[in-house]
């Protein structure tokens, strides 16, 4: 794919060139929905041209005409020799730029576009004043839309009222809409659930992993199979027990079939075979022994020890069985979820991947200021997340609340732009208990759609009017290291938000929209006129740079 | 067996080479208990309760120094549970399949309590009723380790530790920690205490040890040693020696230390201290600010649970501290039943950094933080004050059915 020109036609050979670098991926740094909303108020100053692929970026800067670089990519992660000037447009969720840990010696750009005045402040103090830092807020993105009761989700929901939590088990009321639509191929399918694996978000019932694996914490606790498994099947595992399941034999089904296997004392490889296994997505133990607390020094209940498992095809036959018959009686399927929405809504939008976005901590305070409100629903968004990014820790959050009359729903997959519209009109309220953001875009959109904040004012939301546009949500500050890698050295600090504080922010908010909707009319009117509109100095800020004889 | 007034029992004996065992720290109360026990009666200490008591002809009183689920049931002596408590609600659940789980059973059946705070008191009273008999006894330290109280803070010293030492200015261990062996260390300025075992999710060290460094890393003459309270170095040192790696370069300096310090040298230890330091989420007492407080210590602590009792800003450089949800230390399920207190960081920097100036400039505020310290731990847990309420509490409930 080439790169995509922003404006019709070719462009200009005199004109000067505005190549947008917005950088992949996600987490604490990632502000590229900002950038391209950035990207219209830019037209004017040349031709703009997208470019994510960085090779060929550098390809497009060999040409002579006069090129500026306006990018995404996070400021430590920008090379030195890209050949043209570079303006980062950075939303920074710490205390401060790291700078001795940068890769460069000073700054590969001498100016920048912060995304709010929190993060213009720190780049101003710790560049040292070498770089010139113009503020240029998000725009919100306020699309006509009526509020609704019923959402339209592409993606898989996982809804508290679908799922029955006791101490001993967990059930779905129907796991198959738990994951992807499509159908097991026969190809070998390896689940490995060390500290490290992705795959470890999809156990059920079982104690945060270890670097080996981990163990079960109820009685029938299950592995969500990311596809959708029927009919002759083999089962291999590693796996051992523990105290009174240590050589007890456990029963183990597979849609409709059983097996059983013997847990030894040390991991061993264990096999069961199934026949007949009617499609199904869950692999489940039943019956371990959880009346014994662990050792002297840990109290977990172990019953199994999980290290991963694996599903394959036990012979040639039933391979071709497989790709004759069972493939095309299960075909991959696309489908929808309605979502009916009732009483006071609540909604965060979140990336579970980010350790600042502090998603679990949010439900938890949900659940326990309104536990008793069944006209509370708290609706988390996770675009861009598979479910085993999160599902595992969900369904402890959700365990560890105790029982709860309120409801928890999280929603997977983008929204279309209309239907994200009519959720942002229906909220009733857009919160977050992040301990630092980048980026509001998803707040300044809500906002904008008249959906009054709970937030701690740091970061993104500095200067989103808080307390007038809803409630801030008090913190104090803690060290952190760089996100993702806990060999990195400890330098910054992040927000953490006040318990108690996010607790009586989520009832006073439940008691205005509930006991006085004309003060909460108000409120929601003041969200909406702070959200920003289209920045105007952005545009002056790049004519400046490419007036300036790039 | 002979007659005695009072039995006791704890099921962690031979604490010093359980260290870092769940509920270890009872047996070190057991003991303190003892002397002040033996000024109202003779002490009997037995192994078990179960089959030693039920034989006595001379109904003693047995004091289980244990958490209420593991007091002994139906010994046919009046029981009395000692047990320390630092959440903000009694297991009042049964789960696990054991119904003495829920505390209010085995309370209820042995009819009171002794506990070590006016904060657990109260949480007991909230589970079982005012009328509960439930008194905050303290382990009486004061006596042992009490000291005039200081003129001057110490500056400087040296101590002589027979066991694992890391130190931050030696290139820091990658992998396993070093060999025990004996080391001299030796410093110059304020010397910040802390004692504490690592795999005890309430100590909350990594904050500790980071509110230090970010407070203080520029202050050559800082110095942070910590004894860890563990039997495994590799357990009680490493995870410490790892986060400090992740500190990178910092001026001031860490120690940290894995010896169990014959009495010599653990009071020698808390003479050399300028401050004791503790960043807990809860305390059911903490023995060591305890007895390095009743030394004259000034502390570096928040004042909730039960340091709510003895710690002040007339002693200590208090830190701030707010309520999270807790699960019960004991329970598997991991539900959030209770609430424990979430330290705030950045208050713990500030006090950090306000004691160091304490120490290097105003020898006069330390003077009188060391004589408050002494006296708020000798009110707190004195043998005069435990013996006292030992004398007014065990009349109360000596009598009725056991």
């Amino acid at each position: 794919m080439g790169p995509a020109a922003y404006t019709d036609g070719m462009p200009q050979p005199d004109q000067p060139r505005i190549l947008i670098w917005p950088a992949t991926g996600a987490g604490p740094f990632d502000v590229t929905a900002d950038l391209m909303r950035l990207v219209p108020s830019l037209a004017d100053q040349g031709t703009v041209v997208i470019e994510p692929d960085s090779d060929r970026l550098r390809q497009l800067v060999q040409d002579p005409r006069p090129t500026v670089i306006v990018t995404s990519t996070p400021i430590h992660e920008i090379p030195t020799d890209l050949g043209a000037p570079v303006i980062p447009v950075v939303g920074w969720p710490y205390d401060r730029i790291p700078t001795a840990v940068m890769p460069w010696d000073r700054p590969p750009f001498d100016r920048c576009l912060a995304l709010n005045s929190a993060t213009r402040a720190v780049l101003a103090r710790d560049l040292d004043g070498a770089v010139a830092v113009q503020l240029a807020p998000t725009p919100a993105r306020r699309l006509a839309a009526q509020a609704t009761d019923v959402i339209t989700v592409p993606g898989v929901v996982v809804d508290s009222d679908e799922l029955e939590i006791t101490e001993a088990t967990i059930r779905h009321a129907d796991p198959t809409r738990l994951a992807p639509r499509d159908t097991w191929d026969g190809s070998p399918l390896w689940l490995r659930f060390s500290l490290t694996d992705d795959d470890r978000g999809l156990l059920v019932g079982f104690y945060n992993s270890e670097v080996w694996g981990t163990w079960s914490r109820i009685r029938d606790p299950w592995v969500l199979l990311p596809r959708t498994v029927s009919g002759d099947i083999r089962l291999s595992m590693d796996a051992h027990g523990f105290a009174g399941n240590a050589g007890r034999r456990v029963r183990v089904t597979l849609g409709g079939a059983s097996g059983w296997v013997e847990l030894p004392e040390r991991h061993d490889h264990l096999i069961v075979e199934f026949r007949g296994v009617r499609p199904t997505n869950v692999l489940q133990f039943h019956d371990l022994d959880v009346s014994n607390a662990g050792t002297s020094t840990d109290i977990r209940t172990m019953g199994v020890a999980l290290g991963s498992v694996r599903l394959t095809r036990p012979g040639v036959w039933s391979k071709v069985r497989d790709r004759l018959g069972w493939r095309r009686s299960h075909p991959v399927t696309e489908s929808t979820t309605d979502v009916t929405l009732t009483g006071v809504v609540y909604l965060a939008v979140a990336d579970p991947r980010d350790e600042l976005s502090h998603w679990s901590q949010l439900i938890t305070a949900f659940g326990m200021a309104l536990r008793d409100e069944p006209q509370a629903t708290l609706v988390v968004q996770f675009p861009e997340a598979p479910l085993a990014a999160f599902f595992a820790e969900l369904q402890l959050t959700l365990h560890r609340i105790g029982g709860f009359d309120c409801r928890v729903v999280v929603l997977t997959g983008r929204l279309p732009d209309t239907e994200q519209a009519r959720l942002y009109r229906r909220a009733d309220y857009f919160c977050t208990a992040a301990l630092g953001a980048a980026s509001a875009v998803a707040a300044v959109d809500a906002m904008a759609a008249q959906t009054p904040l709970i937030a701690p004012d740091h970061t993104a939301f500095s200067d989103l009017g808080l307390p007038d546009t809803g409630w801030p949500v008090a913190t104090t500050a803690g060290p952190r290291g760089w996100p993702g890698d806990l060999e990195r050295p400890i330098v910054v600090l992040a927000q953490r938000p006040d318990f108690d504080s996010l607790v009586a922010c989520l009832r006073d908010s439940f008691r205005l929209a509930t006991k006085d909707r004309p003060a909460w009319q108000e409120v929601a009117e003041r969200a909406s006129r702070v959200a920003p509109g289209t920045p105007p100095d952005v545009a002056a800020v790049i004519g400046g740079v490419v007036d300036a004889g790039v | 067996m002979p007659a005695s007034d009072f039995v006791v029992w704890c099921p962690n004996a031979g604490a010093e080479t359980t260290l870092g065992a769940a509920d270890y720290s009872y047996e070190f109360v057991l003991r303190q208990f003892v002397p002040a026990l033996a000024q109202l009666g003779t002490v009997e200490r037995v192994p078990d309760p179960r089959s030693l008591v039920r034989e006595s002809a001379d109904r003693p009183i047995l004091l289980s120094f244990a958490p209420p689920h593991r007091t002994p049931p139906e010994v046919g002596v009046r029981t009395i549970p000692v047990f320390a408590w630092e959440f903000d609600r009694l297991p009042d659940e049964m789960f696990g399949g054991n119904p003495d789980n829920d505390w209010r059973r085995p309370l209820e059946r042995c009819g009171c309590a002794i506990t070590h705070s006016r904060f657990a008191v109260d949480v007991t009273k909230r589970a079982m009723g005012e009328q509960f008999p439930v008194v905050s006894l303290p382990a009486p330290v004061w006596d042992s380790y009490t000291r005039e109280p200081r003129l001057r803070p110490p500056s400087g010293g040296s101590l002589d530790i027979a066991g694992v030492v890391v130190d931050s200015r030696d290139s820091l261990p990658i992998g396993a920690v070093p060999t025990a062996e004996s080391t001299r260390i030796e410093w110059d300025g304020p010397l910040f205490t802390a004692v504490f075992n690592p795999e005890d999710g309430r100590k909350n060290w990594r904050d500790l040890v980071r509110g230090f460094v970010f407070a203080l890393g520029d202050e050559r003459d800082a110095t942070l040693l910590i004894k860890v309270v563990h039997s495994d170095p590799e357990r009680g040192v490493g995870p410490i020696v790892a986060d400090l790696r992740r500190l990178g370069g910092f001026r001031c300096r860490v120690v940290v230390v894995q010896s169990f310090l014959p009495e010599a040298d653990y009071r020698a230890l808390i003479d050399a201290s300028t401050f004791a330091v503790n960043a807990s989420r809860g305390e059911g007492q903490c023995l060591p600010l305890m007895e390095f407080m009743s030394a004259g210590v000034p502390a570096v602590a928040p004042d909730h649970t039960a340091m709510a009792d003895y710690v002040s800003p007339a002693n200590a450089f208090v830190v701030r501290s707010t309520r999270e949800p807790s699960s019960w230390p004991q329970d598997p399920r991991l539900i959030f039943t209770c609430h424990r207190r979430a330290v705030d960081w950045e208050s713990l920097v500030d006090a950090f950094r306000r004691a160091f100036d304490c120490a290097v400039t105003d020898p006069e505020t330390y003077a009188a933080m060391s004589a408050a310290a002494v006296a708020s731990t000798q009110r707190y847990c004195s043998a005069a004050t435990v013996v006292e309420g030992l004398r007014q509490f065990l009349p109360r409930v000596a009598t009725g059915s056991p």
